[in-house]
């Protein structure tokens, strides 16, 4: 037996012809599941308004903490250049020196080309890591 | 050619979810009353409602814009109703062979992640709970075989009721209701 497709026309049947009944008919097939229809509708709003506002808080949050992420980078970029400037030193000159101490070999990759504001980001990764602690 | 859909934003879901009639929501309901008991799933219509609004409203499922509102809901709602009849009946497959044999029980995990496969084994399953609402109503039985051989109503009413057509309603009402009343008989023991 071909059950995909019996089963495809008993549900094609029993459920597409729901989206076709009028107001009466519906009244009708609700009334015979013994139920409050009413109270049902209602739990039906009820949801609805719960995940709409679940939706808007987590929208919310997400927001916060991209805002919070963002500035805590921007921080910490405040922060490398204040570092570079005492030490007297470029980002690339630090990212070398982090280099000889074994803990930028994925991040600067070679000494390649990069430029200071790429430099800055990785030593930015870096302390997000907890590889680089610029208070040490 | 496949048509090329544009999905609403979580968003834009939002406010096309205002524009739900209180018809649509009775349709919904329905719905999700009708699936709930005709695959005896432990659930209310309510309840697959809610699992795919949190779905839609997370964004981890997505509504196309082309399509009616109540209609995507109707089609999520499905899909959710679905995700949890092939979930119930793998935890009595797994429970089931655990006790056999192990070495099936692992067998059954790896053919599960074969979602062609899994899908037949959904259909099979759909159609024995719906054969087991009518054990002793031969009538309906071959009305359903007949439906789901794709049969016309009016194909029907000549085959089985002699172009009766007031005959053909009347069972298949009691097609459509009598799944209700079973389960609410099994609710009651």
């Amino acid at each position: 037996m071909n059950y995909k497709s019996t089963i495809n026309n008993i549900e094609k049947l029993s459920y597409d012809s729901i989206f076709t009944m009028d107001d009466s008919e519906l009244d009708n097939e609700l009334s015979s599941l013994n139920i409050n229809v009413n109270e049902k509708l209602e739990s039906f709003d009820a949801i609805t308004s719960d995940a709409i506002l679940l939706a808007k808080k987590n929208k919310l949050k997400n927001a916060r903490l991209q805002l919070d992420k963002q500035n805590k980078h921007q921080s910490n970029k405040s922060k490398i250049a204040d570092f570079l400037f005492k030490k007297q030193i470029d980002a690339k000159d630090y990212l070398i020196s982090l280099l000889m101490q074994g803990k930028t070999t994925l991040a600067f990759r070679d000494g390649q080309d990069i430029s200071d504001e790429e430099a800055v980001s990785i030593i930015d990764n870096l302390i997000e890591l907890g590889e680089v602690n610029l208070d040490e | 050619m496949e048509k090329e859909y544009s999905y609403y934003t979580v968003d834009e879901f939002i406010i096309a979810l205002s524009s739900l009639s209180q018809s649509d929501k009775k349709k919904l309901l329905l719905f999700g009353m009708k699936y709930c008991r005709d695959y005896s799933l432990e659930c209310e219509g309510v309840d697959l409602y809610q699992e795919t609004i949190t779905r839609l409203l997370s964004g981890s499922r997505k509504a196309a814009k082309e399509v009616a509102i109540v209609i995507s809901l109707f089609t999520a709602m499905k899909s959710v109703g679905n995700s949890m009849l092939k979930s119930k009946n793998q935890q009595l497959r797994d429970l089931s062979t655990n006790i056999e044999d192990n070495e099936n029980f692992v067998n059954n995990k790896i053919n599960a992640e074969v979602n062609d496969e899994q899908d037949d084994v959904l259909d099979e399953l759909k159609h024995q709970l719906i054969m087991d609402h009518f054990g002793d109503d031969t009538e309906i039985l071959s009305m359903i075989e007949l439906i789901g051989e794709g049969v016309k109503a009016r194909e029907i009413t000549d085959i089985m009721f002699d172009g009766d057509r007031k005959r053909y309603d009347t069972t298949y009402k009691r097609f459509m209701r009598k799944r209700m009343h079973i389960r609410k008989e099994a609710e009651s023991i």
